[in-house]
């Protein structure tokens, strides 16, 4: 999944467009050293190290990855519990990013 | 033909007399021309049909058509009840069959349903191999649980640090698609 979020975050570089994490590890070096490899470089939450964390939980999240595509004005307009193809993701942003882009 | 027989003692030919009250009466054979006395004679009457018996069935035979004095018996079909048998049986093995069948079908989807169900907290897809939901027809069975919040709604506001230790808000991306994403690196 991190190639397809990486090449996502360069596609839509200076566009109406950004990639937020929640992220549920428990030890926050690890995760660290981890981002620094896998050049995760999109900025996370952290959900207080664990998966029942106050974030998830209060978003009543039940499995990981669940993916959230929120538009420009803050409203939720998808939602995938698991990854979701690359093709159906990049679609959906696609198209909300022109929504915002218009201004509509 | 109705009327008095009789047989001569000698040829033994069978012999119709004529007039009243024959026995006893001197009279010649016509066949072998022995005089004798006429014997106990054999008395035939004739039958008037009236009202014929119920048709057999399998003959298909007419009833005008049977014979004077014979008794049809209807015989009992045995075979009809020998099929009945045999039917009621055939479709007590296919109700028997089919209910079993859906008895199994409706255990094996209940344990695929409770399979499928994710708990809080617990459930654990591979951020390496997930398991597309949206748009994925390949178990078409499986029930993915609603997220919390329906398309449509505004999403709640989220404030808290990033793995630097740094305060900031979801709201800070107003004006932007967000996609947020919800992921461990176990």
């Amino acid at each position: 999944m991190y190639p397809h979020e990486r090449s996502l975050v360069k596609k839509m570089e200076g566009k109406s467009f950004a990639l937020v994490g929640v992220n549920s590890d428990r030890d926050k070096i690890a995760l660290k050293q981890a981002m620094h490899e896998e050049q995760i470089t999109w900025r996370s939450f952290w959900n207080g190290g664990s998966t029942s964390g106050p974030i998830s939980s209060a978003w009543k999240i039940q499995g990981w990855p669940t993916l959230y595509i929120i538009d420009h004005k803050g409203v939720i307009r998808h939602s995938f519990l698991g990854a979701p193809s690359p093709q159906v993701l990049d679609s959906a942003i696609e198209k909300l990013v022109e929504e915002a882009e218009k201004g509509v | 033909m109705s009327g008095s027989y009789c047989r001569c003692p000698s040829c033994n030919a069978r012999l119709k007399l004529t007039g009243e009250s024959p026995v006893g009466k001197r009279i010649t054979c016509p066949q072998c021309h022995t005089p004798f006395r006429v014997p106990e004679t054999e008395e035939v009457f004739e039958a008037e049909l009236v009202q014929p018996a119920p048709p057999e069935p399998a003959d298909g035979v007419e009833p005008e058509r049977q014979p004077q004095g014979r008794k049809k018996q209807l015989r009992p079909k045995k075979s009809s009840s020998k099929a009945l048998v045999l039917v009621s049986a055939a479709i007590g093995a296919v109700l028997l069959l089919g209910g079993g069948g859906w008895g199994i079908w409706m255990i094996v989807k209940n344990r695929s349903n409770s399979a499928a169900n994710a708990k809080p907290g617990s459930a654990n897809f591979n951020a390496n191999n997930p398991a597309p939901v949206t748009g994925n027809p390949g178990n078409p069975d499986r029930t993915p649980p609603a997220p919390a919040f329906e398309i449509g709604s505004a999403a709640p506001e989220i404030e808290g640090e990033d793995i630097d230790g740094q305060r900031f808000k979801l709201s800070d991306y107003r004006g932007k698609v967000v996609l947020l994403d919800f992921w461990g690196h176990w």
